[in-house]
């Protein structure tokens, strides 16, 4: 008889892990509106519904808070779990959702729009957003473009120093055209690169949302896959798993989602290395429960972050980015010393 | 598939197999046939081609057409889930990006037989605690892989391929980097996996006493050839090991278990 204990991870565990994860984000999720510079009065809020232009608690609530904090859950959902993707495929800590190059791909997108002041909207997307996300899809093609599969599998270190390339030529691209800019350019500019979740209309929040989920999904229907990878690539081979395409579309699913979700937010930092990191000291490596949840996690890290951003030097607002650092770099440093004392790693 | 049959004698068989990384090829029109319940030993001197072999016939590295076969199907041609189901590849230990534990490690060898989004059942820990106790590492299963021995290790690895349970089992240089009380530790565990289990066992390794010891068959390389193959009896030999390692050798044999101890540097 097995006298093991079954700590590995099973549907119990899993559950469980979930759970918690997800009672976290429902946690941020409802509290975080209640927060800002402005005090609102909930009640009243909820009385007059969305609509009531007179309703002032109403208006902060819905029209500033509410869709700012949405798009706080998608982005750090999505820049999280890409980063935990990325960590496992290419079998290194420091892989981020910016290694391979999305970021500055589309940023060069948004600067080009933006010097050649095309402000315009199509089917309610912002023509920036749109240039920044065929950068960031064009950065990913090109990347994977100079990378040739050998003996069943992509050398990751050619597809790290093409991602390097990628991100130095373009931002060496976009600080041309900022140079070259006028004074309401280079603000606009430096404004998209400094990265934001300041909306205010759920239209851009609906329309990124399905991609990111379906993306999320895609990416956890091949996760046992990607575990084994970030094991060992001929290991995994043994194992019945198809490498390259296990990786290809690893690759493609977590840059999409990346690319997306930059398009509306700009390059927000950190996140994508750091959450995937926190969760995994929790949890483990298994990307089964990684995935789930960094995408609950990095929900909530990324409003809590923003929260703070725009109610510390309150009426004035610091870029989520900055807060990322600011509260991540601490607490990663208090996760790891813990989980040091205790032997986990 | 007519040609396929004509060639019906082993359990793996290769035909001309040539393999090249670059452009210099490693093997060189290598053809063998391990039948059925063997222990063979892969030797040759570091850069013979041992480990490529080895990842050609377990389906690690790419094949050309018509050079490997397995049970007298193209190698090419099996389901990556199939041939994980029959052969399993095991490298040689070393450490991982990530700390997973012992138990996460051994039960992804259960992996081809999971469907996707599904997770190891009662069955796959029973299979996966029964392997472990056979290369007794169950009291590690909650320990992170990284932090234990390398022998340690490498018996985990053999555990992860034991309970993917495949008939064939190609292990590439298990003993290596291990002390002697490891690599007998590990021998044993593959005889008796072999004997026992009737485990076609193929491992490619540098030590010829251990060689002559626990294979019943040894295939010798040189430069991406096969220089000779046979018992050890008829392998280890002064004149083909002189000449294939290129030193002087002299052979001793153990009386206890007529096993051959092949000393360097005699001349």
């Amino acid at each position: 008889m097995t006298d093991l204990p079954p700590t590995a991870l099973n549907t119990r565990k899993f559950a469980k892990g979930i759970a918690l994860f997800f009672l976290i984000f429902l946690a941020t999720l409802l509290l975080a509106p209640l927060i800002g510079p402005t005090s609102i009065n909930i009640g009243k809020a909820l009385s007059g519904g969305v609509h009531a232009t007179d309703n002032i608690d109403a208006n902060i609530l819905f029209l500033a808070r509410i869709p700012r904090i949405l798009l706080g859950a998608v982005t750090g959902a999505a820049l999280s779990v890409t980063g935990a993707v990325f960590q496992a495929l290419l079998r290194n800590d420091l892989a981020a959702p910016f290694t391979l190059g999305v970021s500055s791909g589309a940023s060069f997108g948004a600067v080009v729009a933006i010097s050649l002041n095309l402000n315009f909207v199509i089917l309610g997307i912002s023509t920036l957003s749109i240039a920044a996300f065929a950068g960031a899809l064009g950065t990913m093609f090109l990347v994977f473009g100079l990378v040739k599969t050998r003996h069943g599998d992509f050398p990751t270190s050619v597809l790290l120093l093409a991602g390097v390339t990628a991100n130095f030529f373009f931002a060496s691209m976009v600080m041309f055209i900022h140079y070259t800019s006028d004074f309401t350019q280079s603000f606009q500019i430096v404004r998209w690169l400094m990265g934001g979740l300041d909306i205010t209309d759920y239209k851009t929040v609906w329309s990124i949302c399905p991609f990111v989920l379906a993306g999320i999904g895609g990416l956890i229907y091949i996760s046992r896959d990607m575990n084994l990878i970030s094991a060992g690539v001929q290991s995994a081979m043994s194992r019945g798993v198809d490498v390259i395409r296990t990786q290809k579309i690893g690759f493609i699913l977590a840059s999409l989602i990346t690319g997306t979700v930059v398009a509306i937010s700009g390059p927000i930092g950190f996140v994508g290395l750091i959450v995937p990191h926190m969760v995994r000291l929790m949890v483990g490596p298994d990307l089964r429960l990684l995935i789930p949840g960094s995408m609950f996690f990095g929900a909530s890290f990324l409003i809590i972050c923003d929260t703070v951003g725009r109610t510390l030097i309150a009426p004035a607002e610091i870029p989520v980015g900055v807060i990322t650092a600011m509260l991540g770099g601490p607490f990663f440093v208090w996760l790891l010393k813990s989980q040091q004392k205790r032997g986990n790693i | 598939m007519t040609e396929e049959t004509e060639i019906s004698s082993g359990l793996i068989t290769t035909q001309g197999l040539t393999f090249a990384y670059t452009e210099e090829p490693v093997l060189r029109d290598v053809s063998l046939n391990i039948q059925a319940g063997e222990f063979t030993g892969v030797i040759g001197p570091n850069g013979s081609g041992k480990s490529t072999l080895l990842k050609l016939i377990g389906g690690i590295l790419p094949v050309s057409p018509n050079t490997v076969f397995f049970k007298n199907h193209e190698l090419g041609h099996y389901k990556k889930r199939d041939l994980a189901i029959s052969i399993a590849w095991i490298p040689q230990e070393k450490q991982m990006a990530f700390s997973f534990k012992v138990i996460d490690i051994v039960l992804m060898g259960r992996h081809p037989y999971l469907s996707p989004l599904s997770f190891e059942g009662k069955n796959d820990y029973q299979i996966a605690a029964d392997a472990m106790r056979q290369t007794q590492v169950l009291q590690f299963a909650q320990r992170n892989f990284n932090e234990i021995s390398g022998g340690e290790k490498q018996r985990v690895m053999i555990a992860s391929a034991i309970s993917q349970n495949p008939e064939v089992m190609l292990l590439d240089e298990p003993t290596s980097a291990l002390d002697i009380k490891y690599q007998m530790e590990i021998l044993n565990i593959l005889k008796q996996l072999n004997e026992q289990e009737n485990k076609t066992i193929v491992l490619a390794m540098h030590d010829l006493h251990l060689a002559s010891k626990f294979c019943k068959r040894l295939i010798l390389l040189k430069e991406g050839s096969v220089f000779c193959e046979g018992s050890p009896e008829e392998v280890l030999k002064k004149e083909i090991l002189e000449e294939v390692y290129e030193v002087k050798v002299k052979i001793f044999q153990d009386d206890a278990d007529g096993s051959l101890l092949v000393v360097p540097g005699h001349s």
